[in-house]
């Protein structure tokens, strides 16, 4: 993935190419956000150094709005770590809790770092793929499943953890209540951790519900639950994120910290506890933005959807997340691009140059085995769609 | 039947509960064995009871005054600009601080700095320091450190699998220790600690916490033994624009055969007054940096882009003023040499023995001279200073730092007289410390 980023991020930087690539937003983030930062740099102490696992007023922020939504008590300064977005999270717990000898489990497609950091943490990735239902022309992410036998199979005595990613990046499936207790009866039963990356947990659409894995009997005491600042107020550029957790886990991710990079910036977490404590006030009304960007993207969602049937292609339609996977075989499109090349990538490559549409090949999500079943799939971010002029005249094929 | 099938429907329950509740904690080791004997911080310790203790802080090395306006104003007017401003920028380096920072310190270093392949834009020098350490060294490599160190230079040695080699900077022999300059490496002691496993040395001027700036002919003297024995160097030059008596800063990577083996960190927090920001750099050969590049795409892979880019209009204006009277550049170490003076004067008032150190945020002191009962069994085991530390902070509401916290192990006692203060303070705050040390000073007179 990271080599596809740096072929294409050039190719796609062409301003003349519609990139539906990235995932960030083109949206502007709430105003009041942008004014919390603002205000803070006026204050000298917010631009000074502030507590290393994470700057008090946002810990404290973290510990209510989530101590809220696992329905138990949260100690900021124990059970919660500001990171450099989800992705320092995802580091400070490969780094803290896994070393050479130990399996990682990652289901596929998965967000694309978790191989690099399990292989710098030593241990080998486990890979297992969700599959699409049989007999089902697919049209929504939830028509992919895990299969528990096969799940099953993939523990061994060697399994330090298993990552799950939900809602997921690129698919957008949010795993269901009974898919986790599935996944939670094998933690405990092999006595594993789990790394539940969570940081679409917002980003949840009608008729869905996001169920943490660590409220489930038993996982508390073995999860580190990951989310971040830009995915939740769509500001990806100010890389804030958060590992929740019990202590005994927590405390190796705080080591692993203060060796790295000790604090995060400190203004950027003054002004997202102020934004996390105004939307704790309106939970439940429709302007908490915790629910209005998700009614936002679903608008733009099935929009997008809309043009790319009209285009088509098939749309899989995501239960949440940013991103929509477009499966673009009944185009049929030939290239004489090499061989060896997995379809999407080739896909893709000629939709750059030839339509100045950029997107990212699917199986840049995936390990090689894997291939064959997500080579017809590209991933676009759902939002958008304010240019969906262009797209569409881009898009008629 | 019915009976017996709800009996077995109920047993099934109740083994599917206790199977689930049966492990609630881990029975094996959890954490990875790269956080072994890297868990303990000062910082962490001695920040929690100034904290507690609500001191007078002159422990933890960041001003209590603010940023100068136009960084703050630059930051402001990044957060209202467009939407891009708040998603994410180059993994690498925004571009607008890269090429800033290129077009400022190619002509300082005298090379032609590439801002793509040469720079990597970290959250604060610390990034920097953790990415050279990661990408750079290895199982069995040896890291020579130069004592006193910034000491997380230790655990990231450690935990990338190295092992750390000793150097001190001695006070000179026969003359009164009175300025960071007396303090010096000895070419054969250094040469002496290099082996056919030694892969990089450790160099930062000017230090924290001596406040040494090292001359071209000692950076010369290091250079020599990098070439000769093909070593890498990591040079941290945070404190880069804070000299003061006319000491001149001089870059390692800019004297002949060094840039193509030198990594030069340095910091936004530092050069802006804003360390809250974590904003850092590294510059170096392509060749180094990409390794460099390796490690940082894999833990953060992006930095923050505003801070950047307010960094990057910081840069931008200090290239237009360079070297003149609105430099803040020039107007920082001028305000910070008096700051040093009255806080040097402060301590000589009291019979204390400062170092005055030629750069930096911090100086020393030795205080052997004072007699204090402890009192405080708990910290029995601890090294002299880091009780008189922690002594200082509770019963004189006064915080500083222990000087044998930047030592190694093997020499922390032979340095367990001296503590830190940081001088980069308002005067009130320096005004205040005064008074602490003006009063306990008449009550031991008063004995």
């Amino acid at each position: 993935m990271f080599l596809f980023r740096v072929a294409f991020t050039s190719l796609a930087a062409d301003p003349s190419v519609v990139n539906l690539g990235q995932g960030f937003p083109d949206i502007p983030p709430p105003s009041y956000v942008k004014e919390a930062l603002a205000k803070a740099v006026s204050v000298d102490r917010m631009n000074q150094y502030t507590r290393g696992f994470g700057h008090p007023p946002l810990v404290k922020a973290l510990s209510q709005v989530y101590g809220h939504v696992y329905g138990r008590p949260i100690d900021p300064f124990k059970e919660v770590l500001v990171t450099v977005g989800g992705y320092g999270s995802l580091f400070s717990t490969m780094q803290g809790l896994v070393e050479e000898g130990d399996e990682v489990i990652i289901i596929e497609p998965f967000f694309d770092c978790y191989v690099p950091m399990v292989r710098m943490a030593g241990a080998k990735p486990v890979f297992i793929p969700l599959r699409l239902k049989s007999g089902k022309k697919s049209i929504t992410s939830a028509d992919w499943y895990l299969d528990p036998d096969e799940l099953s199979s993939k523990f061994t005595s060697k399994t330090k953890a298993i990552i799950i990613n939900t809602p997921n990046n690129p698919i957008g499936k949010i795993l269901t209540r009974d898919e986790l207790q599935m996944i939670a009866d094998l933690c405990i039963k092999h006595d594993t951790l789990c790394f539940s990356d969570e940081v679409y947990e917002w980003l949840i659409y009608r008729g869905q519900q996001h169920v943490k894995i660590a409220t489930l009997p038993g996982m508390w005491e073995r999860t580190i639950t990951i989310g971040s600042a830009g995915k939740t107020f769509s500001v990806t550029g100010w890389k804030l994120g958060w590992s929740i957790g019990p202590q005994h886990l927590i405390r190796h991710l705080q080591t692993v910290m203060q060796n790295t990079l000790y604090t995060c910036p400190t203004p950027l977490q003054e002004a997202v506890a102020q934004g996390l404590m105004l939307n704790m006030e309106l939970i439940g009304q429709p302007e908490c933005y915790f629910t209005s960007l998700a009614e936002e993207l679903e608008g733009k969602r099935d929009r997008m959807a809309a043009i790319v049937q009209e285009a088509g292609m098939t749309p899989v339609i995501p239960e949440g997340g940013y991103f929509m996977l477009v499966d673009v075989s009944a185009l049929n499109m030939k290239t004489d691009d090499d061989d060896d090349e997995a379809y999407d990538y080739k896909f893709v490559k000629w939709m750059i140059k030839k339509k100045k549409l950029a997107a990212i090949p699917v199986t840049a999500f995936v390990s090689d085995q894997s291939t064959k079943d997500f080579e017809k799939y590209i991933r676009l971010w759902v939002g958008n769609t304010y240019r969906k002029k262009i797209i569409s005249h881009i898009f008629s094929l | 039947m019915g009976i017996l099938n709800h009996l077995a429907a109920q047993l099934a329950l109740i083994r599917k509960i206790s199977i689930r509740n049966h492990q609630t904690t881990m029975s094996r080791r959890i954490h990875a064995r790269r956080t072994e004997g890297v868990d303990k911080n000062v910082w962490v310790e001695f920040t929690q009871l100034a904290a507690e203790y609500k001191a007078v802080n002159l422990g933890q090395g960041f001003p209590d005054f603010s940023p100068p306006q136009f960084i703050t104003e630059a930051f402001c007017k990044a957060v209202s600009g467009g939407p891009p401003m708040h998603q994410y920028t180059r993994a690498f380096g925004h571009p607008a601080l890269v090429q800033s920072l290129a077009k400022f310190f190619s002509r300082i270093v005298g090379h032609d700095i590439d801002p793509f392949e040469d720079i990597l834009v970290t959250v604060g020098a610390y990034q920097a320091l953790f990415c050279a350490f990661q990408a750079l060294i290895d199982e069995g490599d040896e890291v020579i450190i130069v004592e006193p160190f910034f000491d997380c230079y230790q655990p990231m040695v450690v935990m990338a699998g190295g092992k750390a080699v000793y150097v001190p900077l001695r006070p000179k022999e026969g003359t009164a220790v009175l300025s960071s300059g007396d303090w010096v490496l000895s070419a054969e002691e250094l040469a002496s600690k290099i082996t056919p496993h030694t892969k990089a040395i450790v160099i930062n001027t000017p230090n924290n916490p001596l406040g040494k700036v090292y001359k071209r002919e000692e950076l010369q003297m290091i250079a020599d033994l990098c070439i000769k024995h093909d070593l890498l160097c990591f040079s941290d030059e945070v404190y880069e624009w804070l000299t003061y008596d006319g000491a001149k800063h001089v870059k390692i990577a800019s004297l002949p055969g060094m840039w193509e083996r030198t990594v030069t960190i340095g910091s936004g927090g530092k050069t802006f007054s804003a360390t809250g920001w974590k904003v850092g750099w590294a510059m170096g050969s392509g060749h180094i940096l990409k390794y460099m590049k390796t490690i940082h795409q894999n833990s953060i892979y992006h930095c923050a882009t505003a801070a950047q880019e307010a960094v990057a209009q910081g840069f931008e204006r200090e290239h237009e003023l360079f070297g003149t009277p609105q430099s803040y550049f020039q107007q920082l170490p001028a305000m910070l040499h008096h700051r040093r003076e009255k806080l040097a004067s402060s301590l000589k008032g009291v019979g204390l023995q400062p170092i005055m150190p030629e750069g930096g945020y911090f100086m020393i002191t030795d205080i052997s001279s004072i007699a204090v009962d402890f009192k405080d069994s708990d910290t029995k085991d601890e090294n002299y200073d880091f009780r008189f530390v922690k002594w200082l902070i509770k019963e004189k509401g006064l915080a500083t730092i222990p000087v044998s916290a930047f030592y190694s192990p093997e020499h922390s006692k032979e340095f367990d007289k001296y503590i830190r203060f940081c001088f980069v303070k308002e005067n009130s705050t320096l005004d205040a410390a005064e008074e602490i040390l003006k009063k306990w000073s008449q009550n031991e007179s008063s004995h």
